[in-house]
């Protein structure tokens, strides 16, 4: 037992803290300064300067508090502007002024390195700075800049014979969790970006380094630290190594490629989102390297093997990612296997209720850009069902607890369709086909969603110009071809709502109107997108096609009346229309009867009070429109639930009292609307019975 | 600069807001000069004040802007109130809404700073404190018509300021307890306790005890101070009592007179020792206010010889350093220079002036309060800390100002010193520093404690 303890003890690795403080003292410290360079003498102060200089621009850069930066670099135009003694005062000043310290990225990635890159003064500083303070930081987010940071300034100031490297090499193994893992990703971005160093170099300090990068997976492994709470970071860190050695062309060792291969796979088996953003790079540069090696062929079946076995989603998804920007030559002799082994995956899991719908995406996106790389290399049959599950993924309006996440699938089918004029899988279409993916982007334009919205639009445009002249014009006329085309730059409109006008003209087409009917409805029923309905409406009281847009509407209504999706939008776009669009008399009685078939033996009391707006709008309209809506109405006036009754009723007495009623026939049925308590079953039959009577004698004395 | 400059959207939002606020006021006077029926404001009156709240406390971040609308909205009150008999009723409601209004205008901008905007005509004198004395009878505990007690004090402490002898304002100039002096007196011992006052009551005190009448007369003021001092002592009194006692001390110790108060310093220093471990940081922070302020009262202000001077600042020397400089502007700045390191070298003379009998007995004891309190809890109390610190150095010999200097940057080379030491200690050097207390030759041990302060980070949790 006593043995089992020291084990333990000697490998227990600390971890430090989560947080820290400190920022107000940095703050105090730069008050100091600011207070010297104010009340003392340049002369006499300016050996100071000199030595606080460098420790200053470490602190505008590289501190991790964004109070801390602007009072470093209040204290620097102090300091320049009192004693000018300040090194390269007038680039220092200008590159570190107020407004350039907001963000951390460009403090790191862009000010530390070009200061130190180009000034001798600050290099050694700077350098030493992110070593020892900066890669051991408790944020994991500033260990991940200065690691990129010491890469890039790598690139320009060689750190092939610098001390720091050695640093880096012995904190390697450490116990230290966030040294180690700034260590282990400091040298991957160092091995990635300096041009001095080569596997084959063999002095001093290089040999080390290459001592340390080939045993350093079996060191973490022996001290099982790619297990428990470090463990992701330590992926991370070594995977970052096998990206930038691989990345740099260098073969990889025969004796290291089954460890790196290990690693990749359990990275791809990790559920961090670091970690996978890693393994995709890694996977990536790996499968380069190991290309014309005989372990390129275990490591694709590997991958293959994550489909095969239906590993984790998010595992899924990070190969599916990595296949996306694997070279072709690597990926050629599989693509076809790939290609089926994602297919296989849509078919199980598209339509579950438990996908993970950004796997779902990821595999659709991987899936087409292999098509488009490797067709001639796909099976006939499968090129068929992948066409398939384009449009099916185009069409994707999925709708769970986490929200929308349909519009994943959908975007990222998109922006993986190649609309280049040579790309052989969107030429591989049938006519029909391609015309329904037109179809299908263009009502996900019209749909007007945030997030596809921009992207629908440019691949909208793109897909106008792949077509053929011949095909182009029996679609659309020239002049909306033409404006369509533009929307691509954006140059020529700006305004989203001027653009909105140019799609909607698209109802012209009539192979089109229907499908963009799905989208304009969602549009009109969502209050918040007011500016574009208005702009749908001006184009269709306008448009001499008015008539056959309003049927192709009526054959959508009859499709879908009863999608759960779609079918309130339905009612309340049947109203909008009523009101704001000349219609005809055939039409508003079609309306009516849709709107019944909508809401019938439906459970949802709010389809029921929307049939009644849409009814009692349609009342005023026509007087032949009375009788036929009275039908729907009796029903719903003595309707079970309680708040449908009294709000057909409120309804029906607007609706009555706008009718012109010359001879007073109709003033008993307003009077009972009113009087009638509709909240009692009992009087509202009664009173709904006289009502139709009245109604009925009326309609018959007309 | 440009952080100070209102984007044209918010100008606009100012200018309607303050439109606002005025239509609020001039409806209120023209209600007074023509007398017509208030009972409709009456009526909404909560909601009036409500909206004239909101309007204010939403400027209150951006209060530079209202400056510029002050004067024309305290005309404007101040003429309402003109017409305002002395013996208002005490349920009078455009009386109370206009002093509703100043004391929102008032949050607005701080007690402080509307200072300034106070009428201090002798007529209003014998005015406020009438009206003030039927504030406070209308309600025995003050709590009912605070805002209008709040502005009264405020006001009263500015006008109280007048050159001329409170006397004269008595009739026969008899002293007894119908005269001006004594209802004043009366007034700030009956709100001195009072925790809703706290921010202007302390202002009365000091502007109503710094009067050279009033210290020349009589023993208001000895009576005063041994009042709250007995308050402190208490040990029934509540913290809220304590906070307000102390405040009118440190309010006293800065405006009174310091040969005055030094009598009275001693008294005042013992119990408040014991108050600055407390974990209320108001009260510790008046507390070592107290302290610091009790020991530049006891230490004569001297001209510092051991001071650093960085002599004067000539632009056109600094900008072009290496163009040649015209030769008598260099031999001014050398002789700054040399001046500077010449003062450094008066250690002796500056000995020989010091008269050692003026440090109290506790002095050593107090430094050491101050010192250890460099790494209280509480921010502000380290701010406050530091400040003291270099504000008695500035009166002391240069061995004594160097001892606490040493004994500030050798506390820190112990590894146990925590982030607030670190950051009292930093704040205390950065005070020391800015007023020219540390010597050249002591700049490199402050610059080393820099090097090692820019880096600090004190890693915790888990």
């Amino acid at each position: 037992m006593s043995l089992y303890f020291a084990f333990y003890l000697l490998t227990l690795y600390t971890l430090l803290g989560s947080f820290s403080l400190g920022s107000h003292v940095r703050d105090a410290a730069a008050y100091i300064c600011w207070a010297m360079a104010r009340a003392y003498d340049a002369r006499q102060i300016g050996t100071f300067v000199d030595r606080l200089a460098p420790a200053l621009i470490c602190v505008v850069c590289f501190d991790r508090a964004l109070n801390c930066r602007r009072a470093a670099s209040a204290v620097i135009q102090e300091l320049a502007g009192r004693t000018q003694r300040f090194p390269h005062w007038l680039d220092v000043i200008g590159r570190t002024e107020f407004a350039e310290l907001s963000l951390l990225e460009h403090t790191f990635l862009e000010m530390g390195v070009h200061f130190a890159t180009t000034y001798e003064v600050f290099r050694s500083a700077i350098i030493q700075h992110l070593v020892t303070d900066k890669t051991t930081h408790w944020d994991p987010v500033v260990r991940r800049l200065a690691a990129h940071t010491l890469g890039s300034i790598s690139a320009v100031v060689p750190f092939g014979r610098l001390d720091q490297l050695n640093v880096l090499l012995e904190r390697t193994l450490s116990a230290d969790l966030n040294g180690r893992h700034g260590a282990i990703l400091s040298l991957a971005h160092i091995i990635g970006r300096d041009g001095s160093l080569n596997p084959a170099d063999t002095n001093h300090y290089q040999s080390n380094l290459w001592r340390t990068v080939k045993g350093l997976v079996e060191e973490l492994k022996c001290r099982n630290l790619f297990a428990g709470i470090g463990g992701e970071f330590m992926k991370e860190g070594t995977l970052a190594v096998i990206e930038n050695y691989c990345a740099r062309g260098w073969s990889v060792p025969e004796e290291l490629a089954s460890s790196w291969q290990e690693v990749v796979l359990s990275g791809i088996n990790t559920e961090s989102d670091v970690v996978q953003e890693s393994t995709v790079r890694a996977t990536v540069a790996f499968a380069s390297a190991l290309f014309k090696s005989a372990h390129l062929e275990p490591f694709l079946k590997a991958l293959l093997s994550v489909f095969r076995r239906y590993e984790a989603h998010f595992a899924i998804s990070t190969v599916a990612r990595s296949l996306g920007l694997m070279s072709d030559e690597v990926l050629e002799p599989v693509a076809n296997d790939f290609v089926l082994e994602m297919v296989n995956f849509l078919r199980a899991t598209f339509c579950s209720p438990l996908r993970r719908s950004e796997t779902t995406a990821d595999v659709v996106a991987s899936v087409l850009k292999l098509m488009d790389r490797f067709l001639e290399k796909i099976e006939k049959s499968l090129q068929q069902e992948v066409k398939n599950w384009l449009m099916r993924a185009l069409d994707d309006h999925t709708i769970t607890k986490q929200g929308n996440v349909g519009a994943l699938v959908r975007v990222a089918a998109m922006g993986a369709l190649n609309t280049a004029k040579e790309c052989a899988f969107l030429n591989s279409m049938e006519p029909e086909q391609s015309l329904q993916i037109i179809r299908l982007v263009a009502g996900e334009a019209v749909f007007r969603r945030n997030g596809s919205y921009a992207l629908a639009v440019k691949k909208l445009a793109q897909l106008i110009k792949w077509l053929n002249v011949e095909q182009r014009a029996t679609l659309l006329d020239d002049e909306i071809t033409k404006l369509i085309v533009q929307l691509e730059s954006s140059e020529a409109i700006i305004e989203e709502v001027e653009q909105y006008a140019v799609l909607v003209k698209l109802f012209n087409s009539p192979q089109l109107a229907p499908t963009l009917w799905f989208g304009l409805i969602c549009v009109i029923a969502d209050p918040l997108l007011e500016p574009f309905t208005k702009v749908f409406v001006a184009f269709l009281r306008a448009s001499p096609e008015r008539e056959r847009i309003l049927e192709s509407f009526l054959v959508v209504a009859g499709e879908k009346a009863k999608d759960g999706r779609l079918s309130m939008p339905l009612l309340v776009s049947m109203k909008a229309l009523l009101v704001s669009v000349p219609t005809k008399s055939e039409w508003q009685k079609k309306v009516a009867t849709l709107c019944w078939s909508i809401c019938e033996k439906s459970a949802n009391p709010k389809k029921y009070l929307l049939a009644a707006d849409v009814l009692c709008t349609l009342v005023p309209l026509g007087s032949s429109n009375l009788a036929n809506a009275m039908r729907y109405l009796y029903v719903l006036l003595g309707y079970k639930m309680p708040r449908v009754r009294s709000y057909t009723a409120m309804e029906l007495f607007t609706a009555l009292l706008a009718l012109d009623d010359d001879d007073g026939q109709l003033m008993e049925a307003v009077d009972l609307l009113q009087t009638t308590d509709w909240l009692v079953a009992a009087d509202a039959k009664a009173a709904r019975e006289r009502i139709y009577a009245i109604v009925k004698q009326v309609c018959q004395s007309a | 600069m440009f952080y100070f400059i209102l984007p044209p959207k918010d100008k606009h939002e100012l200018v309607a807001d303050m439109k606002t606020a005025l239509e609020h006021i001039c409806r209120l006077r023209d209600l007074k000069t023509s007398g017509s029926a208030v009972d409709e404001i009456a009526e909404k009156q909560e909601s009036l004040q409500e909206s004239v709240y909101k309007i204010f406390i939403k400027w209150k971040e951006e209060w530079r802007f209202v400056l510029t609308f002050v004067p024309e909205l305290m005309s404007t009150a101040l003429a309402t109130l003109e017409v305002i008999p002395a013996d208002v009723p005490a349920d009078d409601v455009l009386f109370a809404m206009v002093l509703d209004f100043l004391r929102n205008l008032t949050l607005c901008i701080s007690p402080k700073r509307m200072t300034r905007y106070w009428p201090t005509e002798v007529s209003w004198l014998s005015k406020l404190v009438r009206w003030l004395e039927l504030s406070l009878a209308a309600t025995s505990d003050g709590s009912l018509n605070w805002s209008t007690l709040y502005v009264l004090v405020l006001w009263l402490s500015s006008a109280v300021r007048t050159p001329f002898d409170l006397s004269r304002f008595d009739v026969n100039n008899i002293k007894d307890e119908h005269s001006l002096e004594h209802r004043i007196d009366d007034i700030i011992k009956n709100t001195a306790q009072n925790y809703a006052l706290l921010p202007v009551v302390h202002l009365l005190a000091g502007s109503f005890y710094s009067r050279p009448d009033i210290i020349r007369s009589s023993s208001r003021l000895e009576r005063f101070i041994g009042s709250l001092v007995n308050q402190l002592k208490d040990a029934t009194s509540s913290v809220n009592d304590k906070v307000c006692c102390l405040r009118a001390l440190a309010s006293l110790l800065k405006t009174v007179d310091r040969s005055t108060m030094s009598e009275h310093v001693d008294q005042i220093v013992e119990p408040v020792m014991t108050l600055v471990d407390s974990p209320h940081e108001l009260l510790a922070k008046l507390a070592i206010k107290i302290l610091g302020r009790s020991a530049l009262t006891r230490i004569r202000p001297r001209l510092l010889k051991w001071r650093y001077n960085c002599g004067k600042r000539i632009i056109d020397s600094t900008a072009k350093p290496s163009d040649g400089l015209k030769e008598p502007l260099l031999k001014e700045i050398k002789s700054s220079s040399e001046d500077a390191l010449l003062h450094d070298l008066d250690e002796k003379d500056d000995d020989e002036d010091f008269d050692f009998d003026e440090l109290p007995p506790y002095f050593e004891t107090l430094v050491h309060l101050l010192l250890n309190s460099l790494n209280h809890q509480s921010s502000v109390v380290r701010f406050s800390v530091a400040k003291y610190l270099a504000s008695i150095c500035s009166r002391l010999p240069y061995q004594f100002s160097a001892d606490i200097l040493g004994h500030v940057v050798e506390h820190l080379a112990s590894p146990t010193m925590d982030d607030l030491a670190w950051h009292g200690a930093c704040l205390a050097l950065a005070e020391f520093v800015r007023r020219g207390y540390v010597r050249i030759d002591f700049m490199v041990r402050v610059v080393e404690v820099v090097e090692k302060a820019l880096f600090y980070e004190h890693v915790k949790g888990k």
